[in-house]
């Protein structure tokens, strides 16, 4: 990207001032990903679903596999245009068609994700009101009204300020650490155990179950690209803000995970299937810790739900800019925002709302955590196509970069990944905690395959009907400028390497 | 060139474009708005000839001198800095852009501040058109000309402008079609490919301001 060859200089000054660091950018992926989110409503649904007590084990495998995966992931995320999504990757490295069949396929996993979380809003909300101030309301009422509030503040501009993002998440992180020493201070009978640490816990049948929940929580770390043009110094900061907010996040996971376990012992999954499960976590340490994590943990779902619904906003944005959706998804308000995507998202989020509702799902078994799984498992595709797609795209340039980092890796990741989202759909039934062959573990993997399909299909039809929308797939906004260029450098011929050495 | 209700200027023109004649409002955010002022200010001096992009970087050449002081100021700092990428130098002078086309409008007595009485909760100031006409003629003028096919590369490079930052003016109604089909869009602004760094300088204000939505980073 750009080098800044005169750091004194009065521009590259001005330039710096307004360009985010590594902890901006750190503090960025750490809304999206939601840490008190992930330990407070994730894990012990987690434990109470798959009746499995290897969910810290999971945690740190699906670190490595994603560290793994992010080493060819960063590498080709300097290289390529629009580079925060993952449907970009795919396209430029497996071809159009599979990079729009990626594309649908992420617009489906990450609305998922997001109306998923009013599952666990609503029920929250209306626990909280009842225990503290007596109002009695059920579920859906609060869940809509967290729905009008994220529909509202979608659509007007919410400045997304990097030092109240990084209060926030730096305090969730910190509350998240007390709880788990917490925990860990009073074991259960059984004492400190370290076994459910440890990978030879996992078994293979609940595997694929407890991997997708892990994935599930990391959901988020992939955003740092998005960042590239803003970032102080793109080849240094996104790297480094990727591996180290996996890091961090995995250690306070498989630590949360850990010290629920330890905490209740052989009672965590029998705790966690109870009425108690939605304050397990907050239970380890009584008092104004509990108290303050508990009120916490609320608009931590609020933000959760908000930053996913503003990311599949300028998810659907990118594409409707790019005609693979309508072209009205690609418009922007006269503030900037992404006003007829993020007003889609929102009307998914109220049918997905309603629907539960009409059907009496429950709305954390079925609506967050079905809907959160099989976003997680979505996710899963994605990471394995991305991974993939990069070894692929290395394929053509070994001068480029190191043998680790755009083969072995990458290959070794794709491996991995796809082994995980094939022990995941062999498993749907443990995911969902339901009877094998139920309806549900045909569905809910299955949209994904339709998805994929009609996102070919479609990009075969952009081929042949509008070949310049079709010849702009996956490069985001600079589309035209990759165009440019590239007839540009047709003509004068300065190779990218020559340009990179001679700044 | 310079009609009797006509700026003359890249910049102006999509200043006056880009606020709204009733509400005085910007019709794009800041950050957007910026780009695209900074954009137009590149713009100015390559229609004149007297920078290049080459290789993704601005490079001054000699071309006709500038016209107005700013374009002067402008080029001054793109002298002192060479060889800088074209997206450093669209943040770089967007974060002033504003304040310096619309300082430059007011000494032409085009358009007057009116400062915000509600400064405590962050109100923006709002600039003025003194003439209501003379304001709305940019994009009327605009939309006229590329509709006709008589647009000459000022008009075709306010397209352009009003295409990358996503502008949604009701006057380019009309011309909707080809703001929103990229095969038309290219077709109409085929003539600006005759002047090298012109199409070039869009598409990377096309990109930043990409980068400025799906960052978040539009205020």
């Amino acid at each position: 990207m750009s080098t800044r060859s005169r750091s004194t200089s009065k521009v590259s000054a001005a330039l710096a001032r307004n360009r985010l660091g590594i902890p901006a950018v750190m503090f960025f992926i750490l809304a999206g990903v939601a840490p008190l989110t992930v330990t407070a409503g994730v894990v012990p649904t987690a434990y109470a679903a798959t009746g499995l007590t290897s969910v810290p084990a999971a945690f740190l495998v699906v670190a490595a596999v994603l560290a793994v995966f992010a080493v060819g992931y960063v590498a080709m995320a300097q290289r390529i245009p629009n580079a925060g999504a993952f449907y970009a990757f795919i396209a430029q490295g497996l071809g159009r068609p599979a990079g729009v069949g990626g594309a649908l396929v992420a617009v489906v996993a990450y609305n998922l994700l997001q109306v998923g979380l009013y599952g666990m809003i609503g029920p929250s909300l209306a626990s909280f009101a009842a225990d503290n101030f007596n109002v009695n309301a059920p579920w859906g009422v609060w869940a809509l009204g967290a729905w009008a509030a994220v529909t509202v503040l979608g659509l007007i501009r919410v400045d997304l300020s990097g030092r109240l993002l990084g209060v926030l998440s730096t305090v969730e992180l910190l509350l998240t650490v007390a709880l788990t020493v917490a925990g860990l201070a009073h074991p259960a009978a059984s004492g400190i155990r370290a076994a459910s640490l440890s990978p030879t816990s996992l078994h293979l049948a609940g595997l694929g179950a407890v991997l997708a929940v892990a994935v599930l929580g990391f959901t988020g770390f992939e955003q740092a690209p998005v960042f590239s043009e803003e970032a102080r110094n793109p080849g240094r900061t996104i790297p480094l803000a990727t591996f180290v907010s996996l890091g961090l996040i995995a250690v306070v996971y498989a630590g949360a995970a850990w010290a629920l376990n330890v905490h209740y012992g052989d009672q965590a999954v029998a705790v966690a299937q109870g009425p108690g499960s939605a304050t397990m976590l907050f239970s380890m340490a009584p008092g104004l810790l509990a108290s303050s994590a508990r009120t916490l943990f609320l608009t931590s779902l609020l933000a959760a739900a908000l930053a996913f619904h503003t990311a599949v906003g300028r998810y659907m944005w990118a594409l409707g800019r790019e005609r693979v959706l309508p072209a009205v998804m690609g418009t922007t308000g006269s503030n900037g925002v992404p006003r007829a995507a993020s007003a889609v998202q929102s009307v998914l989020g109220a049918v997905a709302i309603l629907l539960a509702l009409a059907l009496h799902w429950d709305p954390v078994g079925q609506l967050f955590f079905w809907g959160g799984t099989t976003g997680g498992f979505g996710i899963l595709l994605l990471l394995a196509a991305t991974s993939a797609a990069v070894v692929k795209y290395f394929a053509g340039m070994p001068q480029e970069e190191t043998l680790w980092r755009r083969l072995v890796a990458p290959a070794a990741s794709t491996l991995l990944l796809a082994v995980m989202a094939w022990l995941c759909f062999d498993h749907y039934d443990v995911l969902l905690n339901v009877p094998a062959g139920s309806l549900a573990t045909t569905v809910l993997p299955g949209s994904f395959v339709l998805a994929a399909a009609i996102g070919v299909a479609w990009a075969l039809v952009l081929r042949s009907r509008q070949p310049e929308a079709y010849e702009a797939i996956g490069l985001g906004g600079a589309a035209v400028l990759a165009r440019r260029t590239a007839t540009a450098s047709a003509v004068s011929a300065p190779s990218t390497v020559a340009r990179g050495t001679a700044r | 060139m310079t009609g009797l209700r006509r700026t003359g200027q890249l910049a102006d023109d999509f200043f006056l474009m880009v606020h709204d004649d009733l509400s005085h409002r910007p019709r794009l955010s800041s950050r957007i708005l910026g780009l695209g002022l900074a954009g137009a200010l590149l713009g100015e001096l390559a229609l004149l000839g007297t920078i290049d992009v080459w290789d993704g970087t601005v490079v001054v050449t000699t071309g006709r001198p500038p016209q107005t002081a700013l374009a002067d100021e402008v080029l001054h700092e793109l002298e002192d800095e060479p060889r800088l990428a074209v997206g450093d130098w669209l943040d770089y002078l967007g974060q002033q852009a504003v304040q310096r086309v619309a300082g430059r409008l007011e000494a032409q007595g085009l358009v007057r501040l009116r400062s915000s009485r509600l400064k405590v909760l962050r109100a923006a100031d709002r600039w003025l058109p003194v003439d209501v006409i003379t304001a709305g003629w940019p994009a009327i003028d605009v939309k006229l000309k590329v509709f006709n096919g008589r647009a000459d590369s000022h008009h075709l490079m306010l397209l352009g402008l009003a295409r990358a930052t996503a502008l949604n003016h009701p006057s380019l109604w009309e011309v909707r079609d080809r703001l929103q089909d990229p095969a038309v869009l290219e077709q109409t602004l085929e003539p600006l490919g005759q002047r090298p760094p012109l199409l070039e300088l869009l598409a990377h204000i096309e990109a930043a301001v990409g980068s400025a939505v799906t960052s978040q980073r539009i205020g």
